[in-house]
């Protein structure tokens, strides 16, 4: 079987709406994070995985290491877009 | 910087991006501008050959029968037309990317703020868009180059007549062609001065946009994210 290759953005994304949102079931995230239903099964496996996500009585909630994440991610895109010289 | 002022700057460069890569959409066009050059050319060379071979006269019918051929009223018209049709052509075929709106594919994205800066880092071709800006690059040369030769062109055409209205004509004087394109030269240098800075302007910022997103590029696949 291939491996699972996440998006960043869609991983982003959910933790996003978890952080934003609160926890709410699986159904939810998946449209809040605009993904079909099945591809959003991946990714939450893959996020739990990477202990970014857990999934308590049906809810789903963001842990610490995807809060660091995520905004480790911002800084990252924050800086780095901020360092860009070019004609406006 | 905030995730407003990220955003913004994102669309700022997608605007310059796609400004630039105007030359690159205006140099692809090359072969066309080849094959008309060549058509006017040959054209050019055909209606020579004609006109001598078989020295053909027209009907005026004011003036009767001129002679078109050698002897005659000559080739130069038609000749200077066929060239001046031909520049016309080119000059559409190259100037049509800039007559189009600056559109900004990025938009969409940036409606969702970071995550949608993170999706076009993401998904980005950013060793395509570093080609495309390398080739934007070396076609605005070669465009540059030719107006520049345009324009001497035409100032050597101008100058021509000049000299021989005023020297040859008052003075009886002949005509010297290199002093008529030393002089076209000098004219290109002096009017065009503020046109060739421009140009050099442009290329500083080419080569700058293209350093900026090679270190932007190379720092993202080294963050490991």
């Amino acid at each position: 079987m291939q491996e699972f290759k996440p998006d960043l953005y869609v991983v982003a994304r959910v933790i996003k709406n978890l952080i934003e949102k609160g926890p709410m079931n699986k159904t939810r995230l998946a449209g809040a994070s605009e993904i079909s239903y099945d591809k959003f099964l991946l990714y939450f496996d893959w996020m739990c995985l990477k202990n970014l996500i857990k999934e308590e009585n049906g809810t789903v909630s963001v842990m610490e290491e995807g809060i660091r994440t995520y905004n480790l991610l911002v800084d990252w895109i924050l800086k780095h877009v901020g360092k860009l010289m070019f004609r406006r | 910087m905030d995730e407003k002022e990220a955003v913004e700057k994102m669309r700022d460069l997608r605007k310059s991006l796609e400004t630039t890569l105007r030359y690159e959409k205006s140099g692809s066009k090359f072969p066309q501008v080849f094959m008309v050059t060549l058509f006017a050319v040959l054209a050019a060379n055909l209606v020579s050959l004609a006109s001598n071979l078989y020295d053909l006269k027209t009907l005026n019918p004011a003036m009767g029968y001129i002679q078109i051929g050698s002897n005659g009223v000559g080739i130069g018209i038609p000749v200077l037309i066929l060239f001046g049709v031909a520049a016309l052509l080119v000059y559409r075929i190259l100037h049509k990317p800039f007559t189009k709106p600056v559109e900004n594919s990025w938009d969409e994205y940036l409606k969702e703020g970071i995550i949608g800066i993170i999706r076009i880092i993401e998904e980005s071709d950013w060793e395509g868009i570093l080609l495309s800006l390398k080739k934007a690059k070396q076609a605005f040369i070669m465009i540059s180059s030719l107006t520049i030769l345009l324009e001497l062109g035409i100032i050597f055409v101008i100058l021509f007549f000049a000299y021989g209205i005023l020297v040859t004509g008052i003075f009886g004087i002949p005509i010297d062609l290199y002093v008529v394109l030393l002089g076209s030269v000098l004219l290109i240098v002096a009017l065009g001065d503020r046109t060739i800075k421009q140009s050099y302007i442009e290329l500083w910022h080419m080569d700058n946009l293209v350093a900026e997103l090679r270190w932007f590029y190379f720092e993202f696949q080294g963050a490991g994210i």
